[in-house]
């Protein structure tokens, strides 16, 4: 099945050369190159049976119709060696760390922008800089308690920061559903390695939510605030509550009585003090923010502002991802904490500096230009796939708007050999990370969801354009990965 | 071991178990689920029932046949005006299959099996994380059974088959109702809508039946009479039940006497609201002992009623205005529920 | 000036509501040229009120009703002293056009255009009748301005409404002191200006003021030399010490007096009223903040045919005249 196999003539995670897989990729190989197709095929239809079955699904929209799917599932694991995740880890904790110092600064004392390490047009001109979280104190000075980086790898294998997801980064539930079926799937194979667990992350979100609890409650309630089950996101809602055991509510559950928060439950009601809030900024409090918002609770700002309820991430944070301000990130770094960036960027025009401009419009059909604050992979030019008019129509959004673009040279991401019909070709991947922070550490989960581009040639990942998954492996110790010493089986008694 | 094992497993959460009251909302959402599931369940078993009855009379009923379509119409209340008039329009078999499909996949219908089945979907779905894999398993398959194009297929190739299937996902629902959730305050509320639910459609398809039966009285002879009662019987479940407690007897006071004041049989009315009843007080109970409510209120004073009634005072009140003061008594604990649990 | 000033603000609803959240923005800042001696809010039904500024130094107020009521009443009686050191703006050194990069970035901040103060060639084009030249003084182009908008738009009530946005003064050439601000804020904001709106009021003793019966708004232009100095376009005329400063912000919906949702299907009505009196002295005994409450009753829920737990709506908010 690896007959066919190309190495494209890009970094290639599991081959060195044509035929010459990388030391820890070495038994995966081994076993795949074993396995029939038709071994194959049945383990693909029980893994998509246990997705589909169990309704593991995510929204697509267009216009206005929503679409339940299933996100693909590719059955080859992505494997990270120990010593590569010792450097993202370390990296993404520093990222992190400088993240919310800034986050902590933009919204109080300001000092970047008084020293003029950021231009302060930048941060005033950025639409989801919130002007309400000016002077406004958050529970233990952390803003993103939760993000998911992307990380992608150049051609020589960097690994390179693609952006930084501050807000309400979703997938994870993927990751942890991904390794169970994995698991049932290829439990050998997953044996015959040591690979880290991530089955805590449900325990350590919680410990996550609890850690920023107002008063420092003994045992203080925390919820999950959903848009509701038209969210595109909504399975992962529901199923964090589950794996954590909180509560899943929607705005209409919670109301504010005297700058407290309460939830509506059979019994009355009950006070709540942390939210973790999968409802957009925009949408949290129609008394605030959007009024036309139903899906928010309407005074929740002056119960956080009374240092009442906490939520999570905190308001504002979108400053911090706004793809403009990412280039700054490197610089936050060093101003905050003193220390070179460990994990780069990649190189960004940013459209309102009038040089950047001048370049990105001369060389559209070489750039990805991408929306300041669209994310999932929409209000994107990919230039070399681009047609004369697409490039026209990005070149007028550009001039009338060039606060809202940025540019970047075309990385070739690494690829990864995926199951395709039936052989294996290789494509595109990114890597996101998730990281959980406690204000003075960050704990960063061993892996994190391996998004694929299916479509050949597609260098787009995310879900909504045609994106599957991976599980991510990531190893305890390196070395050479032991000899199988047991044919893998599939599991009896299940039925595919 | 299995993925939904597994999950369980995980369900308790890293908090582990506690017995805190639940969002309104959720209760809301599984009682109605509950009750979205039930009406489907009698929908099917009425569809069923009507076009095998009708197969077995063949031509000896021509003037009652499309009073038995306009009494499935009844049942659920739909029984007049323009919608009604334009499915009971044309020939026997054009009005059954108009109202077949009004009742199975009508969009616009919100009792249609469809309908039904969407909207206890969209209840389940809302409170995931609050039903077991399994209920939610068996209730997104049941619902995609009903939807797309094979759907449509399987309905073309046998209407009859698909109403068994759902009768059954429906049935299977229940009882994973009962074995896969803790009997906490959530399945307490699933078995109120549920007895609710159940014990107003059995009193519409009592007196939507025995309306039927007492305007064509002068049609129908005596043998006619008992296939009558009989579908009664089967329309709500019971025949089998009612058999094997009264040999040989279809008389119209045995089959209501069975169907109102039945103590043990789960389709009858008394056991409906027995089971809610007792639901009743023992939510308020997890959510606020000892102290009571409107809704236990009204369902013990109806439970007790049932309790001490016989055939004799059904007789006197008459049929329709006792089943009449049923319906209002079940009413108003719903209207009682909704406020006491489910409007904070 | 001495001044003590009642404001007064009714609602009242068709049919009970429930599920109150209220911010309001009516407390005078306290500023060099300005001083809060005493501000008494009373609300009914009583409730618990919460004081906290807001990211514009403006004093909010904010409470919840949790309990169906068909009425709120909102009395705010402040006692202020105004003394406004500068009465002619032309004689201030700065000059056309304000060099951009020396402005502080805060400051720059009212520059952006908005929800209501919106651009367009129909603004650009009334900028440029201005016909600002460079080396102009700032306060001579701000008075043109305050006399472009008396000479070109006609104040009349009734014409638009609390969310209005300039194109449609600009369009019907009438409105009020609302939109006149907001044409003002737009002027200057066009010819790189920083400017920002003032809600407030406005003591009119026995001239002819208009919009004294209500809260009022104006105009502040950025004068790099003095700050921020306020112009009243509605009234063609720079503020005194008649005009007393409550809330700041860069348009409308920054600063409005009362801001509210609320749930229930009852229609809403408002009634405000303003008084304002000069006093000869400081009364003895004045708090400098008190919260009372008003004696309006709140009924018990679960009567059924009063809520409707679908809707929300948002509470009006009162058109600044």
């Amino acid at each position: 099945m690896f007959s066919e196999y190309h190495l494209n003539g890009i970094f290639d995670e599991m081959f060195e050369a044509a035929g010459e897989p990388r030391g820890h990729y070495r038994s995966v190989y081994t076993r795949l190159a074993a396995l029939s197709n038709d071994a194959f095929q049945r383990r693909r239809r029980m893994a998509d049976l246990s997705f589909k079955n169990q309704g593991i699904t995510f929204t697509v929209y267009s216009d206005t119709t929503g679409v339940e799917k299933i996100f693909p599932f590719d059955l080859i694991p992505r494997i990270v060696p120990s010593n590569e995740w010792e450097t993202i880890e370390k990296g993404l904790s520093q990222r992190l760390m400088a993240l919310n110092a800034f986050c902590r600064d933009v919204y109080h004392e300001q000092r970047i922008l008084r020293e003029k390490i950021i231009p302060a047009e930048l941060i005033y001109s950025a639409k989801m800089f919130r002007r309400e979280m000016l002077g406004l104190q958050v529970p233990r000075d952390i803003y993103i308690h939760i993000c998911g980086t992307d990380l992608i790898r150049d051609k020589t294998g960097q690994y390179l920061v693609l952006e930084d997801n501050g807000r309400t980064p979703s997938g994870v539930s993927y990751v942890l559903e991904n390794r169970a079926v994995m698991k049932r799937v290829f439990p050998v194979l997953f044996g015959a390695y040591r690979v880290r667990g991530i089955e805590d992350y449900p325990h350590n979100l919680l410990h996550c939510l609890q850690n920023v609890a107002p008063q420092a409650r003994e045992d203080p309630t925390v919820v999950i605030l959903t848009p509701g089950i038209y969210n595109s996101a909504y399975f992962e809602h529901s199923f964090l509550a589950r794996q954590m055991g909180v509560e899943l509510v929607e705005g209409r559950d919670l109301i504010v009585d005297n700058n407290s928060v309460y939830m509506r439950t059979v019994a009355g009601l009950r006070k709540v003090d942390v939210i973790y809030r999968r409802v957009d900024d925009d949408f949290l409090d129609p008394l605030t923010f959007r009024p036309d918002s139903s899906l928010g609770v309407p005074g929740l700002m002056n119960a956080y502002r009374c240092g009442n309820v906490a939520l999570v991430n905190a308001v504002g944070t979108g400053v911090a991802d706004d793809k403009a301000i990412y280039p700054y990130v490197p610089d936050m770094i060093r101003f905050y904490l003193n220390e070179e960036p460990i994990l780069n960027n990649v190189p960004t025009y940013i459209c309102s500096r009038e040089s950047d401009r001048k370049y990105v419009l001369e060389h559209l059909h070489e750039l990805v230009v991408k929306s300041t604050n669209e994310s999932g992979g929409y209000g994107m030019l990919m230039g070399h796939q681009s047609t004369s008019a697409e490039r026209a129509k990005f070149a007028e959004m550009i001039k009338k708007d060039p606060r809202n673009f940025i540019a970047q040279p075309i990385v070739e991401l690494s690829q990864h050999p995926s199951l395709i019909d039936d052989r294996f070709e290789g494509r595109r991947i990114d890597l996101r990370p998730y990281l959980l922070s406690f204000g003075d550490k960050v704990v960063v989960m061993p892996g994190g969801l391996t998004r694929v581009a299916l479509r050949r040639g597609s260098l787009v990942v995310n879900s909504s354009q045609g994106g599957g998954s991976k599980d991510t492996w990531v190893l305890e110790e390196d070395g050479e990965s032991p000899p199988l010493l047991q044919p893998e089986l599939v599991p009896e008694g299940v039925t595919v | 071991m299995t993925q939904s094992q597994m999950m369980n497993g995980q369900d308790r959460g890293v908090t582990g178990v506690v017995n805190r009251p639940m969002l309104s909302r959720v209760a809301d959402a599984m009682y109605w689920m509950s009750r979205y599931v039930e009406r489907a369940e009698h929908i099917s078993r009425i569809l069923v029932e009507t076009s095998s009855l009708l197969t077995d009379i063949g031509d000896l009923a021509p003037a009652l046949r499309r009073e038995y379509w306009r009494d499935v119409l009844r049942v659920l209340g739909l029984d007049s005006g323009e919608v009604a008039e334009e499915l009971l329009k044309g020939t026997d078999e054009e009005v059954a299959f108009r109202i077949c499909n009004f009742m199975t996949f009508e969009p616009d219908n919100p009792s249609s099996l469809l309908g039904c089945l969407t909207l206890a979907r969209e209840n389940a779905r809302s409170v995931r994380e609050n039903i077991s894999a399994e209920m939610w398993e068996n209730l997104n398959t049941l619902y995609w059974s009903l939807r797309g194009d094979e759907a449509q297929a399987r309905y073309d190739e046998s209407a009859q088959e698909l109403y068994r299937q759902v009768l059954l996902g429906t049935r299977l629902f229940a009882g994973l109702t009962d074995q896969t959730l803790a009997h906490g305050q959530g399945w307490l509320f699933t078995q109120i809508g549920k007895s609710l639910e159940r014990l107003d459609l059995v009193c519409r398809t009592i007196a939507a039946r025995s309306m039927l039966l007492l305007n064509a009285d002068m049609a129908i002879d005596s043998d006619e009479r008992n296939i009558h009662w009989m579908s009664l019987l089967r329309n709500c479940g019971s025949l089998e039940a009612y058999r094997r407690i009264h040999v040989g007897d279809m008389e119209p006071e045995s089959v209501v006497a069975f169907l109102v004041l039945e103590r043990r049989f789960p389709q009858s009315i008394r056991y409906c609201v027995h089971h809610a009843h007792d639901a009743a007080v023992r939510v308020r109970a997890e959510i606020d002992p000892h102290t009571t409510d409107q809704a236990v209120r009204i369902l013990g004073r109806l439970n007790t009623q049932l309790e001490y009634a016989d055939v004799g005072e059904i007789e006197r009140i008459g049929l329709i205005a006792y089943l009449g003061q049923i319906r209002a008594a079940t009413t108003d604990a719903a209207e009682a529920l909704r406020n006491s649990y489910f409007l904070h | 000036m001495l001044l003590k000033i009642i404001h007064e603000t009714d609602l009242s609803y068709t049919a009970p509501i429930d599920e109150t959240v209220m911010e309001l923005r009516m407390a005078p800042r306290q500023e060099q040229d300005q001083h809060r001696l005493s501000f008494r809010l009373a609300i009914g039904p009583a409730t618990p009120v919460t004081g906290y500024f807001d990211w514009l130094g403006n004093l909010v107020h904010s409470f919840t009703i949790n309990a169906y009521h068909e009425r709120i009443r909102i009395v705010a009686t402040s006692v202020v002293q105004t003394h406004r050191a500068l009465s002619d703006a032309t004689a201030l050194p700065d000059r056309w056009p304000l060099a951009f990069d020396d402005l502080d970035y805060a400051v720059r901040d009212f520059l952006r255009f908005g929800v209501s103060v919106v651009e367009s060639p129909a603004l650009r084009e009334l900028a440029d009748s201005l016909l600002a030249t460079p080396g102009m003084p700032l306060g001579e182009l701000a008075m043109a301005m305050v006399r472009l908008i008396d000479e070109r738009f006609t104040y009349e009530k009734g014409v638009t409404h609390a969310a209005s946005p300039i194109a449609e003064i600009l369009e019907h050439r009438r409105g009020v002191c609302q939109d006149f601000t907001h044409l003002m804020i737009g002027l200057g904001r066009t010819l790189g200006i920083p400017a920002r709106y003032v809600s407030g009021f406005l003591h009119p003793e026995g001239e002819l003021y208009r919009g004294y019966a209500q809260t009022h708004a104006w105009c502040e232009l950025y004068f790099p030399s003095f700050g921020w100095v306020g112009f009243d376009p509605t009234n063609k005329c720079m503020i005194t010490s008649h005009f007393v400063r409550v809330a700041v912000g860069r348009e409308y919906r920054d600063v409005p007096p009362n801001r509210g949702m609320f749930k229930g299907d009852g229609k809403e009505g408002i009634s405000v009223a303003v008084q304002s009196e000069e006093l000869p002295g400081v009364p003895g005994g004045l708090p400098a903040e008190r919260i009372e409450g008003i004696g309006i009753r709140t009924m018990n829920g679960q009567n059924g045919s009063c809520h409707d737990p679908g809707t929300q709506d948002q509470i009006q908010q009162q058109q600044q005249q």
